[in-house]
């Protein structure tokens, strides 16, 4: 079992448990407005990948709390951080102060952990009006990757209303996914040998795309985020009827796409534009990969 | 095929031809914001933001030219007048002040209820449960009394409306409140509980008695799409038909349960006998935004082969989100995720026309989906028309024999296809005659 933990911290009230909770918890967007402030430290541990558990610290974003985080707890919580992940939220009147707290951090990072990885979500974009979130991005982005120097952050902008959501969570935990490269490519060996155009692997519980192989071009840069984000919402509604999906198979003149269950932990999603290849055929390919998948997975833990 | 019209009037032929149906109810009950959720598909939180309908507005649900239903509303300050024939509307109370709102703006002479309740086949009537309903229930019981009159084939289905916000148990008692309130009503005005008033869901067109249906309805959820498929389908003059058609494809497949639905609206205006389950119904309609929204990343019609569709000029709408603007596939209430086909909006003109144009352009005639779920459980969709699937819900053994369901499906199609064809045709030719 590998453990790693990533660190979610941020002003209160920007959004952390939220998002968390609509990753991992299942949560649709609504559901989330029940949730309250957090209190200290909530620590959870999310199954991911089977073997992989997320250690996920949930800090309170109030301000006692966070005193407390860089004066007494600092080590227990700064120490052996793979991912600091900071929320910040957008319509914040308190920006120096935010940044502030966001230096202070970094500094604790780079003194316990200085080999994590850093992302900002700047959240609830949804709030700004379209034309200007492009802007109001890129300025923060260049104030936040020059505030961390020397170490590096990778910013991220994001809404629980929208799938930009999972576009961040998704370069998230791509970080933690043990060996992804050889992930990869098998992938590309597949999509070769099956000839389809784009090949994407999901992490069951969350649907994050963890890997993906594209043959085709395609002008959508944004799919991947808006297919996790079409899949979570059906798997939401089958719950309603007590019920999960296991596989599906979606077609029409142009295109057919199946989502099959992969290894125990991820499920595949083949996408094929040559109409002559059968579904049998397609879903009998995908039967045979599973061991090797699966053989993958279980070596990419042990290493 | 002959037409036969000995013994029929030709205002019967014409309502079996295009069935109509009357959408009132008091003052911002609800019922502009109901047909732009449904057949615009608008967002229910952006509907606080229409104004008050000022005049009779008509609307067609055509499902591409294979149904024709025509839908009617009567918005709620309007001051209508009874006809001049009668002298009062309820026998007893010829001395009662006229229970209409007072503040009502009259917009150039009232309209004729009389003749609309005589062209109609269904009154939908909506109640605001959040407010005072007394007067909702005063105006329908006129409503009836006139109808009664008139017209007494008419169904009655009254949407208790804006139920979103209520408990299990405040919705049920909501329901049985209206439902004694309108029954006492009756009571009153001859002494007795009127005989003529049945409230049942069973259809018996030998009788004099009236039928109303109750539904509890909100924007916020499906429930009012689940209710206005129910009031769609007993308009429509095949249902029976199409009901025969699909039980007994049940029966051929080995499936549980078959609906037909427009895509556009998600509107199911067909399914076979069993009692309905909105759970189902939700599920069903999930699939569709799902089997979209996947087509319109990954299957966008080729541009250089053009399909044999009658796509017109509406793809400047269908361009596939790119560069961040994330608006067309994914949405804030996802209640329903279609927005391509541009539909001509203006209330207060001729309104809201489904058209001949497809519903989609990534709904082609291959467009098919299978989804396995637990519990042995299986959904599968397959394309009838433009605008139309048939989704069947059916258990995974069920599917090893796939090739006998998608022959049957298959068969289903062309009689469907056949069916409307012949209405067409028939309409076409009663209305011309």
């Amino acid at each position: 079992m590998m453990r790693k933990k990533v660190l979610l911290m941020g002003k209160s009230g920007g959004g952390k448990t939220s998002m968390r909770s609509i990753i991992f918890a299942n949560y649709s967007a609504k559901d989330t407005r029940r949730l309250g402030a957090t209190m200290d430290v909530e620590q959870s541990y999310v199954r991911f990948l089977g073997n992989l558990i997320l250690n996920l610290w949930d800090c309170g974003g109030q301000e006692a709390f966070m005193e407390s985080y860089f004066a007494t707890q600092k080590d227990n919580i700064f120490k052996n951080v793979e991912v600091l992940i900071y929320v910040f939220d957008i319509q914040s009147q308190e920006v120096d102060k935010d940044l502030h707290y966001y230096q202070s951090c970094l500094e604790s990072i780079l003194q316990h952990s200085c080999n994590a990885k850093i992302f900002c979500l700047i959240h609830k974009m949804d709030l700004i009006s379209e034309e200007m979130r492009t802007t109001i991005f890129t300025e923060r982005e260049n104030i936040l990757q020059d505030l961390s120097k020397p170490l590096q952050c990778s910013c991220f902008r994001t809404s629980i209303y929208d799938e930009t959501l999972y576009r961040a969570w998704s370069q998230i935990v791509y970080q933690l996914v043990p060996n992804v490269k050889g992930l990869e490519k098998t992938l590309e060996n597949f999509a070769e040998i099956i000839d389809a155009d784009e090949i994407l692997l999901f992490e069951k519980a969350t649907f994050l795309v963890i890997s993906h192989c594209t043959r085709k071009e395609h002008r959508d840069s944004h799919r991947f985020e808006k297919i996790s984000d079409i899949i979570k919402q059906f798997k939401l509604s089958c719950s309603k009827l007590a019920a999960a999906f296991q596989s599906m198979e979606v077609r029409n003149s142009t295109f057919a796409c199946f989502i099959e269950l992969c290894t125990p932990n991820t499920y595949v999603m083949v996408v094929i534009s040559d109409p002559t290849i059968s579904s049998e055929v397609t879903l009998m390919n995908i039967r045979s990969a599973r061991k090797v998948f699966e053989k993958l997975e279980k070596d990419g833990v042990r290493s | 095929m002959v037409n036969d019209t000995g013994g029929e009037t030709r205002d019967h032929q014409t309502a079996v031809a295009r069935p109509s149906l009357l959408l009132t109810g008091l003052r911002r009950s609800g019922k502009t914001s109901i047909q732009h959720v449904i057949f615009s598909k608008m967002q229910p939180s952006q509907t606080q933001f229409l104004e008050s309908t000022p005049q009779l507005t008509s609307n067609h649900f055509s499902c591409g030219s294979f149904i024709n239903i025509q839908i009617q509303e009567l918005p709620g300050q309007l001051h209508t007048f009874p006809s001049s024939q009668s002298s009062s509307i309820s026998g007893g109370n010829s001395g009662q002040a006229s229970p209409y709102d007072d503040d009502t703006n009259l917009v150039g002479g009232g309209y004729n209820m009389e003749r609309l309740l005589k062209q109609c086949n269904a009154v939908v009537y909506i109640i605001d449960a959040q407010d005072d309903y007394n007067q909702s229930i005063a105006r329908l019981h006129l409503i009836i009394q006139l109808g009664r009159r008139v017209n007494p084939k008419i169904r009655y289905e009254v949407f208790i409306h804006k139920v979103d916000q209520l408990s299990e148990e405040v919705k049920r008692e909501t329901q049985r409140d209206i439902h004694n309130q309108i029954r006492d009503r009756f009571a009153d005005s001859s002494g007795a509980i009127d005989p003529w008033l049945r409230t049942s869901f069973m259809s018996n067109s030998n009788s004099q008695e009236i039928l109303i249906n109750f539904h509890l309805t909100s924007i916020y959820d499906h429930s009012i799409f689940e209710a206005f498929s129910k009031v769609i389908q007993k308009l429509l003059p095949q249902f029976g038909q199409l009901e025969y058609l699909l039980n007994h494809l049940l029966s051929a497949s080995n499936i549980e349960r078959a609906f037909l639905f427009d895509i556009q609206t998600k509107i199911s205006i067909a399914t076979d006998s069993a009692p309905s389950d909105i759970q189902i119904y939700e599920l069903c309609c999930d699939m569709i935004d799902l089997l979209i929204n996947m087509s319109e990343i990954y299957g966008q019609p080729n541009i250089n082969c053009i399909q044999d569709t009658e796509c017109e000029d509406d793809d400047s709408n269908n361009e596939p989100v790119m560069n961040g603007n994330h608006s067309s596939t994914t949405n804030s209430c996802r209640n329903s995720s279609l927005g391509t086909t541009p539909i001509t909006n203006n209330p207060y003109t001729s309104g809201i026309e489904t058209t001949n144009e497809p519903a989609s352009n990534v709904f082609d005639s291959m467009s098919s989906s299978i989804i396995k779920l637990t519990g042995h459980r299986a959904l599968y969709l397959k394309e009838i028309n433009h605008h139309l699937a048939l989704i069947c819900v059916l258990r995974d053994e069920a599917l090893s024999k796939q090739a006998i369901i998608d022959y049957n499906v298959e068969q289903f199609k062309e009689y469907i296809l056949k069916l409307f064809r012949l209405n067409q045709e028939n309409s076409e030719s009663s209305m011309s005659s």
